[in-house]
């Protein structure tokens, strides 16, 4: 931990169809002691519902972070990306982009559209955990999400 | 996941310019790290005007909110205005406690919001931070 006063605990959003990558992230995150939330939609359309807490989502909980995917079905992850940082009081929510994709294209897509960071995924479970740790270590404790209060 | 560095500092306080500086561990990073102290002069790098014609390309940005005259408020809008830099990573290094300085930047689309600590040892851990989930995790954009 960087600062002496611990941090409220993080609510997650994650945009992911994979079934192995969502219980992987399920399992590493679960053990976190900084995560308190982790809700899972699997496709652009319903990451905007939730966000906007339209029909079944009316209860949803604003996230702290959103981590998502790019290939995602119905509306892709940059449809989804487009339509939340052009939108007031989503777009300040910081958005992990977390994708198999390697193409440069991709990066760049991204970064234009204003997702806060790009990561590749790993294929391999190990390296995979890593990122999401090194997720933890960096958005949990040392960034000032939107969210957090006072000297948080 | 490695990434090609290029790190412009925009930071008026020479002595917080300089633990930037010194706390980053990778010879390859420190060796691309630039440093102007205004706004006005992060603004004429990036896009290589006036003095900084042969400024070179940088795909991060360490931003200060708190500079003379324009503000990192007012950089961090010139940057995602001009299609040229829209895509560029900006970390916002803050002395503010206030919750709107931090709600502006990150609708402005900074990327993210880190308050300096004032305590210098922390300070140093945080940059070191950056360094490692910014250049060993995250892929950022290709210099370009």
């Amino acid at each position: 931990m960087i600062e002496a006063n611990p941090k409220k605990a993080v609510k997650i959003l994650l945009v992911e169809d994979n079934e192995g990558d969502i219980r992987l992230a399920q399992e590493v995150l679960a053990e976190s002691r900084l995560v308190s939330q982790l809700d899972v939609v699997r496709d652009g359309v319903e990451a905007l519902a939730y966000l906007r807490r339209q029909g079944r989502y009316a209860k949803a909980s604003r996230p702290d972070i959103i981590l998502m995917d790019l290939n995602l079905p119905r509306m892709d992850g940059r449809e989804l990306l487009t339509a939340l940082k052009n939108e007031d009081g989503l777009k300040r929510i910081p958005v992990i982009v977390l994708t198999t994709s390697q193409a440069e294209q991709d990066v760049l897509r991204t970064y234009e559209l204003h997702a806060n960071c790009f990561i590749s995924k790993p294929v391999d479970l190990e390296q995979f955990m890593v990122v999401i740790k090194a997720i933890e270590d960096f958005w949990f404790t040392i960034v000032s999400l939107p969210t957090s209060r006072g000297a948080g | 996941m490695s990434n090609q560095p290029g790190i412009l500092i925009v930071e008026d306080d020479f002595s917080d310019a300089d633990l930037i500086y010194s706390a980053i561990r990778d010879q390859k990073i420190r060796d691309q790290i630039h440093t102007v102290n205004s706004g006005e002069d992060a603004l004429n790098f990036l896009r290589r005007a006036g003095p900084y014609r042969d400024a070179p390309r940088v795909n991060l940005v360490l931003l200060d909110l708190n500079l003379p005259e324009m503000d990192g408020f007012a950089v961090l809008k010139e940057i995602r205005k001009d299609p040229d830099l829209t895509r560029l990573p900006v970390i916002v290094l803050s002395g503010s406690e206030r919750d709107e300085d931090k709600l502006a930047s990150y609708d402005l689309q900074a990327n993210c919001i880190i308050r300096k600590p004032a305590d210098g040892g922390q300070f140093i851990r945080a940059v070191q931070m950056i360094e490692t989930f910014w250049f060993k995790i995250v892929r950022l954009p290709p210099v370009p």
